[in-house]
């Protein structure tokens, strides 16, 4: 079977799913809604609360769970294949913590101002996370001309520990209020009750995708190692440049808009692999719909499991999380 | 032809790799790079094959200097065959093989009949076709060594026609130069075309290997050469391979060249003392093969 | 072996020596008492709230510390205010507090600052069991101040009243509270009461991360009292984190945004903050103007001005009822 036509069956499989649970899923909520309601577009918006419902809370929610799901899980991908390590993820390199301490500074310090339509936490999140990628590569570059993956990863993670001290220090003068807000956000929160969040979030999701499309190749290059990769002919420096950055924009627009969800951005990647094979070419554009489909549905279990209570996205993601990797050391002979 | 010139190489600030070396590879040769560990071999043989650059001193092929190549064209003419493969995911002999044929692909582009036709054909010349389906982790250090040859050869494996376009016209070709050369003893044998011919850069090929594989491919390689005209250049520590395969040989050592020119000349028991610090004697087996045989450690010269 | 059997019989009564004949037996039935004896001990540890190993009389306690802002208020209305030496890190009245050093709060009280102050008797938070155990250690009385419903503001007056020795004024207090919310039920009485939501936390300028006030604790008592209907009563909590579709589905006909007055916002950005409200048009209260913002430590605090703080709810949900 050629290339041609194991993506297009690949590409077809995982967007019918991710398709299909995004049809389903804002029919689903611990409200019951209307579905005749809902379209029934001759009462007046402001009356319909079935449609309020949907195209308010539940829509923008399903479209944000499959861009965070799908940007998170294909950066996962990229990660791996620039560190050449199946267990990286998009947090290894401290990202998201840059993010997070955006984010805790914006909470606790009461921050107001709005960007875009965009409010204080997202906006500090996107920039903490901006910082924390160009110390991460400032420290990568400064010890070697050209970019060693060896290094970047310990750029990353001391600025990971580094971030994660100063959001505990903040945390220490924060009150209790502040505190418990912090540590919900930490868990992940998908509902962002309008349009604005995505959409302001859709030129660096396409920037990203458009660089992982072209990264590709040379990931599957870069797997056999960075000399090997050189002699075929790839500018190995521009590739591993290309991948960072955009895996990382990725990361950092993902966590903006729902908080650093976890194990998405490495679940689903062992799991494409499993289902498709190794090759970028198709575990990339799989792992950003299976991403989307997966998140999307961890959200509705959150929302729903324990109705009227909804539990942060964060933690369905982590208990699926621990069993898959219990599970994937137990079969590893 | 494939030359370096007085070439001087450092990859700190402090330390230099390569003082003022200089090699020349004929198109129709096999040449062996010798020395201890950190002598400057494998920097050597990246900068032969443009993946660095010298500091002083330059490298061309053909009489142009390597920086004047893209990098697609350079790997189009040069395939590096490196001592190791480690893969950092589970990719199977038919992929890693069609690595090989990213230089011949533009961004987007995804391989096509005549790609497929040229790895198919590379895996059969090194005898590792009957493992394409398999996992490249699950093969032995022999086969795994042959499959990564198996890329190079598709790596430089050249057209006539550079252009991508007439893809019918190549396959016929393709087709009619299989008929015209008869199956020898069961194995399929296909020219390369064009006039270019490639070089193969191998870093200590037989190092990780255990005896029967290190025989496997040292014939491989002479085959390769004979039948196909690739240009070999292999740099490694095995003095008897070095000695059986190669028509011309460097001897190096801290960067600076010892001895350089036809085997014989080079292979000495007064180079070797020199370079390895061993009293050696050098016998011409009658099969062909030339056996250095160790007998102590010399008093002068050498290093450790 | 004999030698140890002789000692632990010393002690004990002349029948027990017949015991020792069968020393194994006689060891286990120590062990047993002992055991018996210590959970005794930990169960009334555990069991009284107001635990103290400190017996010094009532009125003899002359030096007062507490970290929690509605027991400093309570403290002062009934008079123990001249006798109070530190305060928590958020208490703000009445203004007296302001000159007093300052010992933290729940997650970082000064220990060593509040034994530099000699206290008598300390009001912690009911989950600060490390802060207990030291104050213990130390000799120091400990009252355990627990959030709970709006019953427990005169429940814990009186109780502190009875701790400090003014047990009559804390009683006048107590029920003085009881007086006033009782008439701002009689005079809310007849009214339909409007669904409300209660919200005392979110993001600015987004309605992300949106707490209100489910089915209990003081604040959905106060909203009770105040002749509002919590949209979130059957939801069993203090606190629920509200999400849209649960906002939308409930339509609060009243939207009540409670802050303490250091968390207030700038009377610049209140406008910005009433229209991020506007996401959600359909909701009656948004639609209805009838989104408010009080930002009132009488509210927010449950002491002894909680009757001024439901009185200003209930005002907000009822202004034709004080007119």
């Amino acid at each position: 079977m050629t290339v041609q036509v194991r993506f297009l069956r690949t590409v077809l499989g995982f967007g019918a799913l991710m398709v299909v649970t995004m049809l389903a899923t804002p029919l689903v909520g611990p409200t019951s809604i209307d579905l005749r309601r809902v379209f029934d577009f001759s009462i007046p918006f402001g009356d319909n609360v079935d449609a309020q419902i949907f195209f308010v809370a539940r829509l923008p929610r399903t479209l944000a769970g499959a861009c965070v799901g799908a940007l998170f899980a294909s950066a996962g991908v990229v990660f791996q294949g620039l560190l050449r390590n199946p267990l990286a993820t998009p947090f290894t390199l401290g990202v998201s913590t840059g993010a997070a301490l955006g984010a805790v500074l914006a909470i606790t310090f009461n921050l107001s101002f709005a960007f875009l339509g965009i409010s204080a936490v997202p906006v500090a999140a996107f920039a903490g996370s901006l910082v924390a990628v160009a110390i991460v590569y400032a420290l990568a570059q400064a010890r070697h001309r050209g970019l060693s993956t060896t290094v970047l990863l310990l750029a990353g993670v001391t600025m990971n520990a580094f971030f994660s001290a100063m959001i505990l220090f903040v945390q220490y003068f924060a009150s209790f209020a502040d505190t418990y807000r912090t540590l919900r956000w930490l868990m992940g929160d998908l509902d962002v009750a309008s349009y604005q969040p995505i959409l302001a979030a859709l030129p660096t999701t396409a920037v990203a995708f458009a660089v992982f499309a072209w990264l590709a190749r040379p990931l599957n290059l870069l797997s056999l190692g960075a000399d090997s990769a050189e002699s075929r002919g790839l500018d190995v420096a521009k590739a591993q440049r290309a991948a960072f950055f955009s895996a990382s924009l990725a990361t950092g627009a993902a966590v903006s808009i729902g908080g650093p969800i976890g194990f998405v951005g490495i679940i689903i990647p062992h799991l494409v692999r499993l289902l498709v094979g190794p090759d970028h070419r198709l575990v990339l554009p799989a792992s950003a719909l299976f991403g989307a489909a997966f998140l999307v549905a961890c959200d509705l279990v959150a929302r729903t499991i324990l109705a009227p209570v909804e539990l942060p996205v964060g933690i369905i993601t982590a208990l699926i999380g621990g069993p898959f990797f219990l599970w994937l050391l137990i079969r590893r002979p | 032809m494939l030359q370096a010139t007085d070439v001087w190489f450092g990859y700190d600030a402090g330390k230099t790799v390569l003082r003022g070396v200089s090699l020349a590879v004929p198109r129709s040769g096999i040449i062996g790079i010798l020395g201890p560990n950190g002598s400057g071999k494998t920097t050597l043989l990246r900068l032969l094959a443009g993946t660095r650059h010298p500091q002083r001193g330059s490298v061309t092929l053909d009489g142009a200097p390597l920086t004047r190549f893209s990098r697609a064209a350079l790997a189009r003419r040069m395939a590096v065959v490196p001592q190791e493969t480690q893969l950092a995911f589970d990719y199977t002999v038919s992929e890693v093989a069609m690595m090989g044929r990213y230089p011949h692909l533009g961004p987007f582009e995804i391989e096509g009949p005549a790609d497929l036709a040229v790895v198919e054909e590379t895996l059969k010349s090194t005898g590792t076709l009957h493992l394409k389906d398999r996992l490249f982790a699950t093969l032995s250090g022999g086969e795994k060594q042959r499959v990564v040859i198996a890329a190079a050869l598709a790596q430089i494996f050249q057209q006539d026609d550079s252009s991508r376009q007439d893809m019918s016209f190549r396959q016929e070709s393709f087709r009619l130069k299989a008929e015209a050369t008869p199956a020898e003893s069961g194995s399929f044998r296909l020219q390369a075309e064009g006039s270019a011919g490639g070089y193969l850069l191998l870093d200590e090929p037989t190092a990780s290997l255990d005896l029967g594989y290190q025989l496997e491919v040292a014939s491989l390689l002479r085959q390769l050469h004979q039948e196909r005209g690739v240009a070999i250049v292999i740099s490694t520590h095995d003095l008897g391979l070095a000695g059986t395969l190669c028509d011309r040989l460097m001897l190096i050592r801290d960067g600076l060249v010892v001895a350089e020119g036809p085997t014989d000349e080079v292979l000495t028991p007064a180079h070797v003392r020199e370079v390895y610090g061993v009293d050696v004697e050098v016998i011409l087996h009658s099969s062909g093969h030339r056996i250095v045989v160790p007998m102590g450690r010399s008093s002068e010269g050498g290093h450790g | 072996m004999a030698a140890d059997t002789k000692a632990l019989t010393t002690g004990l009564k002349p029948s027990a020596t017949r015991v020792v004949s069968r020393p194994g037996r006689s060891a286990g039935l120590r062990a047993c008492i002992i055991v018996l004896w210590a959970a005794l001990l930990v169960t009334a540890a555990a069991a009284s709230p107001d635990f103290q190993i400190s017996t010094s009389p009532n009125s003899q306690i002359r030096r007062i510390v507490s970290l929690v802002p509605s027991a400093t208020e309570m403290l002062y209305a009934i008079g123990a205010g001249p006798r109070m030496v530190g305060v928590g890190s958020y208490d703000s009245y009445p203004p007296e507090v302001k000159s007093l050093p300052r010992v933290g709060a729940l997650i970082d009280p000064n220990v060593e600052l509040i034994l530099s102050l000699e206290p008598q008797l300390v009001v912690i938070y009911g989950s600060q069991t490390d802060l207990k155990q030291q104050l213990a250690r130390a000799g120091i009385g400990v009252f355990e101040y627990r959030h709970a419903g709006l019953a427990d503001v005169t429940t814990s007056i009186r109780a502190l009243g009875q701790r400090t020795g003014t047990g009559a004024r804390a009683e006048e207090i107590a029920a003085a509270i009881d007086r006033g919310l009782e008439g701002i039920r009689l005079a809310v009485r007849n009214r339909p009461r409007p669904r409300t939501l209660l919200v005392f936390g979110r993001e600015r300028l987004a309605l992300r991360g949106l707490y209100a006030s489910g089915g209990i604790g003081f604040l959905n008592d106060m909203l009770q009292v105040a002749g509002g209907a919590n949209v979130f009563a059957d939801v069993k909590v203090q606190s629920v984190q509200a999400t849209t579709e649960q906002v939308l589905a409930r339509r609060p006909e009243v939207v009540l945004e409670t802050r303490a007055l250091n968390s207030a916002w700038p009377s610049g950005d209140r406008e910005a903050e009433l229209n991020v409200w506007q996401a959600l048009a359909s909701v009656p209260a948004v639609r209805n103007k009838r989104v408010l913002f009080l930002f009132d430590d009488r509210i927010v605090i449950p002491g002894p001005r909680v009757v001024e703080g439901t009185r200003v709810m209930a005002m907000a949900l009822h202004p034709e009822a004080f007119k």
